[in-house]
């Protein structure tokens, strides 16, 4: 209960995913470990499946993460890596990128569960945005 | 607190039971001393008289409710949206904000931005529940201090 679900962001771009995760933390989300797993290992456009499974090492408190991926091949990747390292504790969502991450951070932040926190971020998708 | 206050069915003299051994089923006089307003007894003991009275249920405590109006200070953007989530995440009552004719729960961040509500105009925070008065001055306290 004391532990915060933890979100990992996986995008093709480094920038887009630390800027998300920026943005995350001036929306208050600060309890929250969010970790930017962005582009590829040397800093590339990309995903890497290497830095998506240290994500998961370091965003994962006890409570489970959620795995948000951008699109594409960052689905892949992170379907890759929980393929192969099997963990009851993370949820790969199917979420907008920005409010997934957004509606998850807050929800998160507020202690909510991990399947709480999974739906909260996939709710996403269905709010407009004005 | 007043839950319990519909005592008015005929409860006290019919023990039925116990009163009425001597005779099993005689018409005249079913021994009832303290019953006078039980004019069909024999025939009707106790199962019955239960679903009698029913005029003045009292209906179950009224919720609280509570609402407050807040001129912005500053536009509802991402900032005091998630600090409205949070705030409401800590009360019980169903909590509602509410503008230009729309209306959110303020657990729903992209929701409460989805609003639009900009700097100058109105919000009104309802809640209804056990604390509905300290949900809306929780949340009304952050729309009023948004920048």
């Amino acid at each position: 209960m004391s532990q915060t679900v933890g979100i990992v962001l996986v995008s093709h771009s480094p920038g887009l995913a630390c800027g998300l995760r920026d943005l995350l933390a001036q929306i208050g989300s600060g309890s929250v470990p969010v970790i930017a797993a962005g582009g590829t290992a040397d800093g590339g456009i990309g995903t890497s499946y290497d830095l998506v499974l240290d994500a998961l090492d370091r965003a994962d408190r006890g409570a489970g993460v959620v795995l948000l991926p951008d699109l594409g091949s960052s689905v892949l990747t992170a379907r890759a890596v929980l393929a192969d390292h099997p963990r009851p504790g993370v949820v790969l969502v199917d979420a907008p990128f920005v409010e997934g991450a957004v509606a998850a951070a807050v929800t998160a932040s507020v202690g909510a569960d991990l399947q709480t926190v999974a739906v909260a971020a996939e709710e996403a998708r269905d709010v407009r945005k004005f | 607190m007043s839950g319990s206050s519909e005592a008015a069915p005929a409860a006290p003299p019919v023990p039925p039971a116990s009163v009425a051994p001597p005779a099993p089923a005689t018409p005249g006089t079913p021994a009832a001393p303290a019953a006078p307003a039980a004019p069909e007894a024999p025939e009707a003991p106790a199962a019955l008289r239960v679903e009698l009275p029913a005029p003045a249920q009292v209906p179950a405590v009224p919720p609280a409710t509570a609402e407050a109006t807040v001129r912005l200070p500053a536009n509802l953007h991402a900032r005091p949206a998630g600090a409205l989530a949070r705030a409401a995440a800590a009360f019980r009552s169903t909590v509602r904000i509410e503008h230009a004719g729309r209306s959110v729960s303020p657990t729903g961040i992209l929701a409460v931005m989805g609003l639009g509500a900009t700097r100058g105009t109105e919000v009104t925070v309802r809640a209804e529940g056990e604390d509905a008065a300290a949900a809306v001055a929780a949340l009304a306290l952050v729309l009023t201090e948004a920048e």
